[in-house]
């Protein structure tokens, strides 16, 4: 079963984590009611590194940028849980950061492709393709984008001669 | 002055150096080239701060914030990104410059923009370890 994600509460400086079984997951906030909901093993440590972004600081990159907003982590976190439900096996977890001027950014690398989603403070979100000799490809994306995603993650995995889903 | 307003400021010559200091979570391997370079989070403002090299040195940027690792580029390649440079001196920090959208000045830099400045430069130093 794959669970509906609700907001993260970005406040607590740390969480805890227990896996209750396959099906549902519980990344529990210690400090906090809320919790976020994760249906595969998959999106846990990617949620976790979501939830962590609430501890940068304003200025995190010495030019002054924000950090991560709430908007930009429920963005990610829907993300994240459209992505696992895609059901790709192999499916590297993605690298996790803050982006200059506010935003959270959730990257893959394969062989010679580079696929990036941005997910911006101001609930804008975008993705690019990068390859290599290739001119970059970059456009609008949105957690409902289900038919996109799962192109754009069938090419990712094809690189390495991956992209079956299940 | 209004960021839309600006324009490429051709006093910095093409083979003129501008540094940006990256954080060590900005920075990746590029599975396309194999190199040690910036994420492109580390580009995707709307306005990039950089300060110009020839007036400035490493010390002082690091004294500004000590958990940079400098990235140079010149202004050529900041051009051939589709981007211009406009001198922004400051009080406290008259090396600062801006890279901006060339078509949309002060509009966030595109992923295609981001994605060809931080291919195009270099580390001043040794390349630091990757954040994987």
């Amino acid at each position: 079963m794959i669970a509906q994600v609700p907001s993260a509460t970005m406040t607590a400086a740390t969480f805890e984590f227990e896996d209750l079984g396959r099906s549902q997951t519980f990344v529990q906030q210690e400090q906090f009611s809320a919790t976020v909901l994760v249906g595969t093993q998959w999106e846990i440590e990617p949620v976790k590194a979501v939830l962590r972004l609430e501890r940068y600081a304003p200025n995190w990159d010495g030019y002054g940028s924000p950090p991560p907003n709430l908007a930009a982590a429920n963005l990610a976190i829907a993300f994240l849980a459209q992505i696992a439900a895609l059901g790709f096996e192999d499916l590297p977890r993605p690298n996790v950061g803050p982006i200059a001027g506010g935003g959270i950014a959730l990257e893959w690398g394969a062989v010679g492709r580079e696929l990036n989603i941005s997910l911006f403070n101001e609930g804008t979100t975008g993705y690019l393709q990068a390859e290599s000799g290739e001119p970059f490809v970059e456009g609008p994306i949105a957690p409902w984008m289900t038919g996109h995603l799962r192109s754009l993650f069938s090419w990712l995995l094809g690189a390495e001669g991956q992209g079956q889903a299940r | 002055m209004p960021a839309g307003h600006r324009t490429d400021d051709l006093t910095v010559a093409d083979d003129e150096i501008v540094w940006r200091g990256i954080t060590a979570d900005q920075i990746g391997l590029d599975p396309v080239t194999g190199r040690v370079i910036p994420r492109e989070r580390a580009f995707r403002t709307q306005e990039v701060s950089v300060n110009v090299a020839a007036q400035t040195t490493v010390a002082a940027m690091m004294a500004k914030f000590a958990g940079w690792t400098m990235f140079a580029l010149t202004a050529r390649q900041v051009r051939d990104s589709g981007c211009i440079i406009v001198r922004d001196p400051l009080p406290e920090d008259p090396s600062h410059a801006v890279i901006l959208r060339g078509d949309k000045p002060g509009e966030r830099l595109t992923g295609a923009q981001a994605g060809q400045l931080r291919r195009a430069g270099r580390w001043v130093g040794e390349p630091p370890a990757p954040n994987p």
